[in-house]
């Protein structure tokens, strides 16, 4: 039975919304990193300009994870343009704090404030 | 003896359910007359079960649930539900209650409750007596990822029996422990190099995982050792490789390395630890959380 995807995403307009599973915790190392690189190579293929990552208040997660974000953050850069967080449970955002990873995208309570986020740096 | 509280915002209502409680075998029977009122008695008493109304003031049972499940997850809840609240008594069972019972069957359908909530929560008490007894554990495990996660979930699971930290920092904990075994897996036990990642993050994976079939990586293995004490959780992970120096690596928050692919697991484990040392190989880190406040309840161990 094939894993279930991490990283399903849909698109609004130009923005690409990925959402993070919680069955995240327990995937191997291995098919986080794999499937970030299809995630990226994806956005990269796509007519999307931006994006946005839904966390879905996932309790925690470890560096694997925000390896993949710089690995869709370089698909994202090679376009010119904009990513941004959502959605991240307490601790969740103490670990983008504390990786600093608050100072290269923003990191908004919802989806709509990501999206008005990257579309407002869009323009 | 077991203590059930009561909670219900509408006297008549308490002192029925009291009053069937009492009818069961040796029960003792406390009041609360809403779910703060409940929490308050919660932390004075600790009550073996508690049987609450959802419809209330100030906390209404779902709420109370709520709270119980973070504060006190081991006190069972069952719901009385009223006429037209079954979708709230659905939430409040998805969010944790042990069971329900519609109101007008209390009296048919209440003692036989209890009593069989009562009985499974005792056999997770006796496991928690257990737990707070063990003041070290030793695990000594392949390199293996889901042996490692698996060992991550128990011991999340001994620290919220043990309540060295509240739910927040437990969390906190484990993302720390989950770090420092990637680290003792990839970087210790498999000596892959983090460098790797920066040319082909699948070179790297791929290269653990060819690893893992051959010698000398295969038989190395990870220990961990738990200790416990009233003020602490110490860690100790050690694995089998040639180790490295820790002062080695660079800054992953200085803006020149911020987006570079690896070196945050340490950051992570000194975010969230109290403490991180490692020994002069750089094969063996130990991690420490100290105890924090976890509630106003007696820190005495549960008889």
């Amino acid at each position: 039975m094939k894993a279930p995807d991490p990283f399903p995403f849909e698109t609004s307009g130009n923005v690409l919304v990925v959402t993070l599973q919680q069955q995240l915790a327990d995937m191997e190392q291995a098919t986080v990193v794999s499937e970030s690189q299809v995630l990226a190579n994806r956005f990269s293929e796509s007519a999307a300009t931006a994006c946005v990552i839904d966390f879905n208040q996932l309790e925690y997660f470890t560096s694997t994870l925000l390896e993949a974000l710089l690995r869709l953050w370089n698909a994202v850069k090679a376009k010119g343009g904009h990513l941004a967080l959502c959605n991240l449970s307490p601790v969740g955002h103490e670990i983008i704090k504390v990786a600093h990873f608050d100072r290269l995208w923003p990191v908004c309570k919802t989806r709509e404030q990501a999206l008005q986020a990257v579309l407002s740096r869009c323009e | 003896m077991p203590t059930i509280l009561v909670v219900d915002d509408l006297a008549a209502d308490r002192i029925l359910a009291g009053g069937l409680v009492k009818k069961i075998d040796e029960m003792t029977v406390i009041y609360a007359e809403h779910g703060k009122d409940a929490l308050e008695q919660i932390e004075l008493h600790l009550p073996d079960l508690v049987l609450t109304d959802l419809q209330m003031p100030e906390m209404n049972g779902l709420e109370l649930v709520q709270a119980m499940r973070d504060d006190f997850p081991l006190i069972p809840a069952i719901l009385m539900t009223a006429a037209g609240s079954e979708g709230i008594a659905v939430q409040a069972l998805e969010q944790g209650a042990a069971s329900y019972v519609p109101k007008k069957h209390l009296a048919a359908e209440l003692h036989e409750t209890v009593v069989r909530v009562l009985a499974s929560s005792a056999e997770e008490r006796s496991q928690t007596r257990l737990m707070y007894r063990m003041t070290e554990t030793t695990f000594v495990l392949e390199n293996d990822l889901e042996l490692l996660s698996s060992l991550v979930s128990h011991l999340r699971q001994v620290l919220q029996q043990r309540r060295i930290c509240d739910e927040s920092d437990t969390i906190r904990v484990v993302t720390g422990l989950d770090e420092a075994l990637l680290n003792a897996y990839y970087h210790g036990n498999l000596e892959v190099d983090s460098a790797l990642k920066a040319e082909n993050h699948n070179s790297f994976h791929e290269l653990a995982e060819q690893r893992r079939t051959e010698l000398p990586y295969r038989n190395r293995q990870i220990s961990i050792t738990a200790r416990f004490s009233p003020a602490e959780a110490k860690f100790v992970i050690r694995d089998q490789g040639g180790g490295f120096n820790p002062d080695d690596l660079p800054d992953p928050t200085d803006p020149d390395f911020l987006e570079r692919p690896s070196g945050r697991g340490l950051l992570l484990m000194r975010s969230f630890m109290d403490e991180v040392t490692f020994n002069d190989v750089g094969n063996q880190v130990t991690l420490v959380k100290r105890k924090t406040q976890v509630s106003n309840v007696d820190d005495e161990v549960p008889a």
